[in-house]
Order: C-alpha cells, then structure tokens, then sequence
C-alpha cells in the first residue's frame, strides 16, 4: 500500500474534509500491520504542509518524526533508478513531479496508491493501481 | 562468529518467550531470519523500527494528539490537503 500525502494530512486533522474515511482507513493499515511503502518525499510533504499551514515549528517537527515512526513503513529513496521512472511516469501521464514520485513508489512494489487527488486517480491508472481512499473502501466491502 | 547487539527489553522478552515455545534457541531464530532476509526470502525492513516500547496503539494515540493541536492552529482559510494542492502547483 502506498498513501499519497493527502490521505496522510486528511487523516492527521479533525478539521480536514475527508478526515473520518482517511483515519479509519489508515487506523485498519496499521492493525492489520501492513507494509507501507511511501517515498521519502511524504515526510517532507506533510512536515512541510503543517510548518506552512500552521507557521508553528515544533508541531511541523513532531509530524515529521510520526510519519518517519509510523508502523510498517519502508520508504523507498529517490536514487537513480527512481528519478527515472518516475520522469517516466510524469511524461506518459502528464502528472506533476511529486505525484509521478508516489506512482513510481507504488509501482515499484505493485501496490495500490490511495489518493484524494482525482487528476492522478486518472491519469495514473495506466501505470499503478491507483484507488481513492471511498473507492478502497468500497471495494473492500 | 560470535557478535552481540542491543535489543529493547520487551522485544527481546517477546523473541525469548516464542522461541521456547517453538522449541528453539534465540541464537537459532536469529540466524535463521538472518539468513532468510540476506537472501531475500522476507520483506524489507521497516526504514525505523519502532521505538523501544512503542506499540502500535502508542503510535495511534501520539498522532490523534498531534491532529487535535494541528488542526487547532491551522486557522479556518484552507484545509492542509488544499495547501498541499496548491504547493504542488
């Protein structure tokens, strides 16, 4: 399983729109102790969104060390082989960097990316296993 | 070769009471999935094992605490998944 960093933020926040359906998914990964393969890129991203969101520091940092602590998560480096595949992606597909890193991810494991970004769940589909966090669900019903 | 490593107490208690269970010495699991994961037989390690005494559930209730006080200061403006779309941009 690789989650895209807005289904990590939605289920960090209360106040966050999809917020009930991320946690309750990310709650069930962590029970069930699935592996988490995420690119390094996610710590940054959510430590980045909340230093920026909030401009507080010390909550910025300590999300940066939940997410390296998460249970299960292997993080897959950005090296070589991975810039290219995901530059790949990006030109097939007409993503943005920071998604074709998340699709590359995903692919490299043959997981599923969940994410709450309706432009990758389309574009990328060719590439990885792409669900939103309602449509995991619903297929896991 | 004989070599030593530091282990959390209550993870080496959990290795020491299964490994009776199942009838083998802490040395002989050891090896074993050493063996097993140099050869590639078991899945990646995880980047950061988790802290010494630090439990799924420790993890769950850490992060419930840090959403409260993030969602807290983040003002009614946007969402963070909106300032994460528009930082991608």
């Amino acid at each position: 399983m690789t989650l895209d960093a807005s289904v990590w933020l939605a289920a960090l926040s209360p106040a966050e729109r999809d917020h009930a359906e991320c946690a309750s998914l990310v709650a069930s990964f962590l029970e069930r102790g699935a592996a988490l393969h995420q690119p390094g890129l996610f710590v940054i991203e959510v430590c980045a969104t909340i230093a920026r969101r909030t401009r507080d520091r010390a909550l910025a940092i300590e999300a940066g060390r939940a997410t390296l602590g998460v249970p299960g998560l292997v993080v897959h480096a950005l090296d070589h082989e991975m810039a290219a595949e995901a530059a790949e992606i990006a030109a097939a597909c007409a993503l943005r960097g920071a998604d074709a890193v998340y699709v590359a991810t995903a692919r490299r494991v043959d997981a599923t990316l969940l994410t709450l970004d309706r432009e990758v769940r389309q574009r990328a589909e060719p590439m990885a296993a792409v669900r939103t966090p309602g449509e995991w669900i619903g297929e896991m019903r | 070769m004989k070599t030593s490593i530091d282990l959390p107490d209550d993870l080496y208690r959990r290795v020491k009471s299964k490994s009776a269970l199942e009838g083998l010495a802490v040395r002989e699991v050891a090896t074993a999935l050493f063996a097993a994961w140099v050869d590639g037989r078991i899945a990646d390690v995880p980047a950061e094992p988790v802290r010494s005494g630090q439990t799924t559930a420790d993890w769950k209730y850490r992060w419930r605490a840090l959403g409260a006080a993030v969602a807290e200061s983040s003002g009614t403006e946007a969402t963070l998944v909106d300032q994460l779309r528009a930082d991608r941009r």
